[in-house]
């Protein structure tokens, strides 16, 4: 395959075929949200409703296990480039960010770099990556996969060229060891445990050559994660959020009497806002706040008790 | 909206909380029945410079403190009612604190974990107000955060420069609650002479000789 001959359009064309054979491979079936940013990404939007006749469809699992198809639709303004999947535990965060990614398996000399907070954060990418590429269950490709974190040794390498590998952002902020690549991806790891949104902005150009993607699979667990929040349900389609997936999305994991250990309306451990956050992958404006205060509605005003005020304190009655 | 707006009615009573050390701070709570807890007042000895930091404001010592204290809330509560404050049980200047009249009441069996959540209950149910005029202790509960690593099993917020926020834990862990006022049922004049005049006779039986 000629590399200069390649347009990013169709890396990105082949990097999609080749994700679903993957998934074909592997006997992946991925669940709602997972299919709802990859196709976002992709190009498409995920419908609410069965395929029509002529109609392009993904497959998709249920919290009951059961699979069907779900219509896609072109996506208006092109593909998302900025993913971003804030789901509570064991939603299938980390096996989505590998669906994506294994993609670039297809592309000789593509370069994706999974990004956490230290080397052994990015373990479950890497593991579900080799699983998926390298293993006779997979897709059987030749090639190396080295897990040392101690001595910075974590990744993927195809023998035809694909490169996946996790970098700590503690030992590459030390050493500005990030700047001036070139990369097809970006997966952030546990997202929220990063510093905030700079990780992004201060390596985006990588991305510009092969027009590539950065992908935040996480718990909304930081207050910076509602940056991302609101830049995906903004008004820039270049970014895209899915949000508010319960755990129960998956049921290969979820374990509902772990949920009522957890849950405070039944006498669980959590606070409210930490069983949003952990369970429903909420974004909560007051993560980390301990008081559920907002300035308006907490204070006494001539408008909501009238009779506490004189009458010159008090708003003047509209004649009827 | 200024405090001498604020009509508060007959059936207003008051409760205090403080923390007292070098920094010291106290709130008024005003219960009037069928309505939320009101803040009416706070007393710091310290204020605010830049990036979060306090320093002491306007006090030469505790004693001046703590009569200002008691002067404001002599202005809510009036002359009789004690000026009791509800204070962490390890509190110091108790002796100090007397000369000026004012009490300090050891919240005893009110651990810090308690005193979090009972606020935010209050807070989340919406059975609390500020009046416009509080500066400091909306920011500090604005500011109050979990510690890094919390224990889900112990929810203990991570104590910084707060002291009027502690005050204010410490008063509403105590669930104040409104006394209702009941007026007595207003009887017919002769009743009232007949009450105040009853004749009392020993009912028994007259065969054994009561009368």
């Amino acid at each position: 395959m000629n590399r200069r001959t390649l347009s990013n359009a169709r890396r990105h064309q082949l990097a999609a075929e080749y994700r679903r054979k993957v998934w074909a491979k592997y006997g992946i079936v991925p669940f709602p949200h997972q299919a709802q940013w990859i196709c976002a990404g992709e190009g498409y939007d995920l419908l609410d409703r069965a395929p029509n006749e002529a109609e392009r469809f993904e497959l998709v699992m249920l919290d009951d296990e059961s699979i069907e198809p779900r219509a896609l639709a072109p996506r208006a303004n092109g593909a998302a480039h900025v993913l971003i999947d804030l789901a509570g535990f064991k939603g299938g965060k980390s096996f989505g960010a590998a669906m994506w990614m294994c993609g670039y398996a297809a592309l000789p000399d593509a370069q994706v770099d999974i990004i956490g907070l230290q080397y052994e954060t990015s373990d479950p990418e890497i593991h579900y990556l080799a699983e998926f590429l390298l293993s006779e269950k997979g897709m059987g490709l030749k090639g190396q996969h080295r897990n040392n974190a101690k001595d910075g040794a974590v990744w993927v390498k195809l023998d035809d060229g694909a490169v996946f590998i996790a970098r700590s952002w503690v030992a590459a902020n030390k050493a500005d060891s990030l700047k001036g690549k070139t990369r097809d991806c970006y997966a952030y790891s546990e997202a929220y445990q990063l510093p905030g949104l700079h990780v992004y902005s201060r390596v985006a150009q990588n991305l510009r050559e092969r027009d590539g993607h950065a992908i935040f699979p996480t718990t909304p667990d930081r207050a910076w994660v509602k940056q991302l929040h609101d830049k995906g349900h903004g008004e820039d389609p270049y970014w895209y959020c899915v949000c508010g997936i319960d755990a129960s999305c998956n049921p290969f994991t979820f374990d509902q009497a772990a949920r009522d250990r957890d849950d405070p309306t039944k006498g669980g451990l959590m606070t409210k806002e930490r069983f949003k956050i952990a369970w429903q992958g909420r974004v909560n404006r007051h993560i980390g706040a301990v008081y559920d205060y907002e300035k308006e509605p907490c204070m006494l005003t001539p408008q909501n008790y009238p009779h506490l005020w004189t009458n010159d304190a008090r708003p003047p009655q509209t004649p009827v | 909206m200024t405090r001498d707006r604020l009509k508060l009615p007959s059936s207003t009573t008051f409760s205090l909380g403080a923390k007292v050390g070098r920094f010291s701070s106290a709130v008024i709570v005003a219960l009037i029945p069928d309505h939320p807890v009101i803040v009416v007042e706070e007393m710091p000895n310290y204020h605010y410079v830049g990036d979060g930091e306090i320093e002491l404001a306007g006090f030469k010592s505790i004693v001046e403190w703590g009569e200002y204290v008691v002067r404001t809330w002599a202005s809510y509560a009036g002359p009789s009612p004690p000026c009791r404050a509800w204070v962490e049980p390890e509190t110091e200047f108790e002796k100090e604190l007397a000369r000026c009249k004012m009490r300090l009441r050891r919240n005893y069996k009110h651990s810090a974990e308690l005193r979090t959540e009972v606020l935010r209950e209050y807070f989340q149910d919406s059975k609390i107000l500020f009046t416009p005029w509080l500066d400091v202790l909306p920011n500090e509960v604005q500011r109050a955060r979990w510690p890094p690593e919390e224990s889900s099993a112990y929810q203990v917020r991570a104590v910084g420069q707060d002291y009027t926020l502690h005050a204010l834990e410490q008063v509403i862990s105590r669930r104040p609650m409104a006394v209702p006022v009941t007026k007595p049922k207003r009887s017919h004049w002769l009743q009232q002479y007949l009450n105040q005049h009853r004749i009392h006779r020993t009912r028994g039986d007259v065969h054994l000789g009561t009368q």
